[in-house]
C-alpha cells in the first residue's frame, strides 16, 4: 500500500475506560494527580495496530465485550483514545442501531435533522430525501415518530441515511444484523458500489456469514487484543475453529478463561502500554531508540508510562490566561470599589448639604422669630 | 485566550448551522402543542400581564418619581423593556446551559462542534426580546412620550448581551454535565436575577451601597442599559457607566476565558457522562 492509500492507521491504540463509581468518586477522581489514578481502569483496548486502506471492507468479529465497538468509536473520532496514535485520512461517518435518532421526531424529520447536522444545506437535503425514503424501503412509516418502528426499521432508516451522505469511511456497528435479509442483500449491493469508490467500511457483525460475503480483511478482537488481522479466507476459519473448541468446553472452564482474560483488561497499566509502544518500535526500527542497558530502557519507559498518565496534559490553563483572569478581578474589585467609595462620598456630602440648608432655615427662621420677639418686646419706637 | 478565540471563532463559521438549528428546533419544542408556534408570543405576555396588575396597577409606589406621566401604560413600557430583556437573558441561560447535556447522546456519536449548541439557545429564545420589545415600544408611544435619543444603542446592548449570555452558558455548560447538582444554584441565582436586575422594582430608588452594588452587576448593565436606549435616558445609569463597562466586560472576558479552557479540556470526558 503507497502511503496515500492509507486511510487508517493505527499503531499502539489502548482505551482506557473509568469503572462506575458514586458521583462524588468520579468528582474525586478529576482532580486527583494521575499517579494515584489506576485502580479503578478497565483497559478495553490493550494496544491496537493496524493499517488500512482505500476501497477495503473490514469486517470487525470477536466475542461480546473484546472492543469491537470501542475500536470503531476511536476510529471514528467519537472518542480519542488512551494512548497510540490514530491516523485518518477522510471524513468517517458511523451508524449504530438508532444512533442519533431523535425518538419524538418522524423518520422524515430524522433525516432532516441528521443532514442539517452534517452541514447539508436545504437545497441538498430536498434533493437526497427522496432518495433516502426510497432505499430505506419504510413507505408511509417515515412520516410516523421513531419511536414507534422495530429496531430493524431503525436500523434501515439509518443506513439509508448514511448511504447518501457520501462519507470517505463507514462505519457500521452491528446495524447490519438486524435487518431481514433482502434489505441487508441491496445494502450489501450498496457497499460494494462503495468499495468500487474506493471507501473504505470498517463493519461489525455476528453473522459470520455475512462476514464471509462482503469484507476483505478480518479484524479479530478478543479482549482487548487484536488478536489477528488478515484476509477474510484466512482468519475467518482460525476464529471459526476457535469458537467451536471454545463452545466444546464446560461452563466453568470458559467462566474462568473469562475471568482471567478480563482480569488482565483491569490489571493492565500505562507502564505495560508503554512498553508495548517501545517494544514495538524497536521491531519496527531498530535504530530507533539506543538504551546502553536494560535499566535505562525500564526507566525510559516509566517515564513515557508517567507521561502518558498525565490526565488532560495536552490542554493547560497556562500562566497567560491565569495572569489575565487575575488581572481582570483585580480590575472588577477596583473598579467596584471606586464607584463605591465615589458614591458613598456624593450621599454624605448631599447629605451634609441638606443639613447645612435646614441649619440656615432654622436659623433663619429664629432670626425672624427674635425679631418679631424684639419689636413685641420693646414695643415700637415710634410710641 | 487562544481557546477564547478559537471557540468564538467556530461561532462564526458555523453561524449557516445555528441558524439552520433554530429555524429546526422551532418546529419541534411546539409540534404537539395544540396552539402551536404562537405560544412564542402568547407565553411572554401573559406573564408580563400577570407582574404588571400586581406591581403597575397593584402597587404603585414601585413606580419611577419624576414621570412625565402619570398613565399606567408608561410603567407598563418601562417594565416592558426590562422583561424583555431579562426574560431574553434567563431563556438563553437556562437552555443554553443545558444545552449540550441535553444532546450529549447525539453528539457524542457524531462529530458535532459542541460549542454552537448554546448559540443555538440564543438564536431560539430572540423571539421573546423581539415580541416584548415591540409590545413596549408600542405602550411608550400610546403614552405620547417618544423614544430614547440613545436609540442606536440598542446594537450595542444586544451584542453584549449575545457575548454575556454566550460565555456565561459556555461555563455553566461544562460544569453542568461534571456536577448536575449545579442546575439549582443556577436556577436560584437566575430566579433572584429578576428582582435584583431591577426589572420589576426601580433599582433607582435604592439610595444606598447595596443600590450601588446592585447597579453594578452584568446584569443591571443590560437591562438598564436597554431601557436607557429605547425607553428613556437614565442619568443614574449614564453616571455609572464607565465603572460598569469595565466591570461587564471584564466578566465576559473571565467567563470566556475558564469557560473556553473547561469545554476544551473536558469535551472528550463527556462521553463518559452520557
Amino acid at each position: 500500500m503507497s502511503e496515500d492509500d492509507k486511510k487508517i492507521v493505527a499503531k499502539q491504540v489502548t482505551k482506557r475506560f473509568e469503572l462506575e463509581t458514586s458521583s462524588k468518586e468520579k468528582i474525586k477522581n478529576l482532580f486527583k494527580p494521575a499517579s494515584q489514578k489506576d485502580d479503578n481502569g478497565f483497559w478495553s483496548l490493550k494496544g491496537v495496530s493496524f493499517e488500512v486502506g482505500a476501497g477495503e471492507a473490514i469486517g470487525v468479529v470477536g466475542l461480546n465485550g473484546s472492543g469491537k465497538s470501542t475500536l470503531l468509536n476511536v476510529v471514528s473520532g467519537i472518542f480519542p483514545q488512551t494512548t497510540g496514535d490514530v491516523e485518518i485520512n477522510g471524513d468517517t461517518s458511523i451508524i449504530s442501531i438508532g444512533a442519533g435518532l431523535k425518538m419524538n421526531l418522524t423518520g422524515r424529520n430524522n433525516i432532516e435533522f441528521k443532514l442539517l447536522m452534517m452541514n447539508f444545506n436545504h437545497k441538498q437535503i430536498k434533493e437526497l430525501m427522496p432518495q433516502i425514503i426510497e432505499f430505506s424501503e419504510l413507505g408511509d412509516f417515515i412520516d410516523q415518530p421513531v419511536k414507534s418502528y422495530s429496531s430493524g426499521m431503525r436500523s434501515k432508516l439509518g443506513f439509508s441515511i448514511m448511504a447518501f451522505t457520501d462519507p470517505d469511511i463507514m462505519i457500521i456497528d452491528e446495524a447490519l444484523s438486524v435487518g431481514d435479509s433482502t434489505f441487508a442483500s441491496k445494502s450489501f449491493d450498496k457497499i460494494r458500489e462503495f468499495k468500487k469508490q474506493g471507501k473504505t467500511i470498517f463493519f461489525v457483525s455476528h453473522s459470520n456469514a455475512q462476514v464471509k460475503e462482503i469484507a476483505d480483511k478480518i479484524i479479530w478482537m478478543h479482549y482487548g487484543e487484536l488478536r489477528e488481522f488478515g484476509p477474510t479466507d484466512e482468519v475467518m476459519p482460525h476464529y471459526e475453529a476457535w469458537q467451536k473448541d471454545f463452545k466444546q468446553k464446560s461452563q466453568s472452564e470458559r467462566d474462568a478463561y473469562v475471568a482471567e482474560k478480563k482480569k488482565a483488561q483491569r490489571e493492565f497499566s500505562y507502564t505495560d502500554a508503554a512498553t508495548q509502544q517501545v517494544d514495538e518500535e524497536l521491531a519496527e526500527n531498530p535504530n530507533a531508540k539506543q538504551f546502553d542497558s536494560e535499566a535505562d530502557k525500564e526507566s525510559y519507559i516509566q517515564k513515557l508510562a508517567k507521561k502518558m498518565a498525565k490526565r488532560g496534559g495536552k490542554l493547560r490553563f497556562g500562566w497567560i490566561n491565569l495572569l489575565v483572569v487575575i488581572a481582570l478581578f483585580v480590575g472588577v474589585g477596583y473598579a467596584t470599589y471606586d464607584t463605591l467609595t465615589e458614591a458613598h462620598q456624593e450621599r454624605v456630602q448631599t447629605q451634609q448639604r441638606k443639613e447645612q440648608k435646614a441649619k440656615q432655615k432654622r436659623e433663619a427662621a429664629k432670626k425672624e422669630s427674635s425679631k418679631t420677639d424684639a419689636n413685641t418686646m420693646y414695643g415700637n419706637s415710634s410710641n | 485566550m487562544i481557546n477564547a478565540l478559537k471557540i468564538l471563532w467556530e461561532q462564526i463559521t458555523h453561524l449557516p448551522l445555528i441558524v439552520r438549528m433554530v429555524k429546526f428546533g422551532d418546529q419541534s419544542t411546539y409540534k404537539n402543542f395544540i396552539l402551536g408556534q404562537t405560544w412564542k408570543f402568547v407565553n411572554p405576555i401573559l406573564q408580563v400581564t400577570a407582574y404588571f396588575l400586581m406591581f403597575g396597577l397593584g402597587l404603585r409606589q414601585v413606580s419611577m418619581p419624576g414621570a412625565p406621566t402619570s398613565s399606567p401604560l408608561y410603567y407598563l413600557a418601562w417594565m416592558l423593556f426590562g422583561m424583555a430583556m431579562w426574560r431574553f437573558i434567563n431563556e438563553a441561560v437556562m437552555s443554553g446551559s443545558q444545552a449540550i447535556k441535553r444532546q450529549l447522546g447525539l453528539v457524542t456519536k457524531m462529530k458535532f462542534p459542541m460549542s454552537i449548541l448554546p448559540s443555538v439557545s440564543i438564536g431560539s429564545s430572540i423571539w421573546t426580546l423581539i415580541v416584548l420589545t415591540v409590545l413596549g415600544v408600542v405602550m411608550l408611544l400610546l403614552t405620547g412620550q417618544p423614544l430614547s435619543p440613545n436609540w442606536p444603542y440598542v446594537i450595542y446592548y444586544l451584542l453584549a448581551s449575545f457575548l454575556f449570555i454566550y460565555s456565561f452558558d459556555l461555563i455553566n455548560s461544562t460544569i453542568l454535565i461534571i456536577i448536575p447538582d449545579y442546575i439549582s444554584i443556577l436556577r436560584l441565582v437566575m430566579s433572584m436575577g429578576m428582582w435584583f436586575a431591577g426589572v420589576i422594582f426601580n433599582l433607582n430608588l435604592m439610595n444606598n451601597a447595596i443600590g450601588d452594588i446592585l447597579r453594578l452587576t452584568p446584569f443591571y448593565y443590560l437591562i438598564g442599559g436597554y431601557r436607557d436606549a429605547l425607553f428613556a435616558p437614565d442619568a443614574s445609569f449614564a453616571s455609572f457607566f464607565t465603572p460598569a463597562t469595565i466591570i461587564f466586560w471584564s466578566t465576559v472576558a473571565i467567563f470566556m476565558i475558564v469557560g473556553a479552557y473547561l469545554h476544551l479540556r473536558y469535551k472528550d470526558d463527556f462521553v463518559e457522562y452520557k
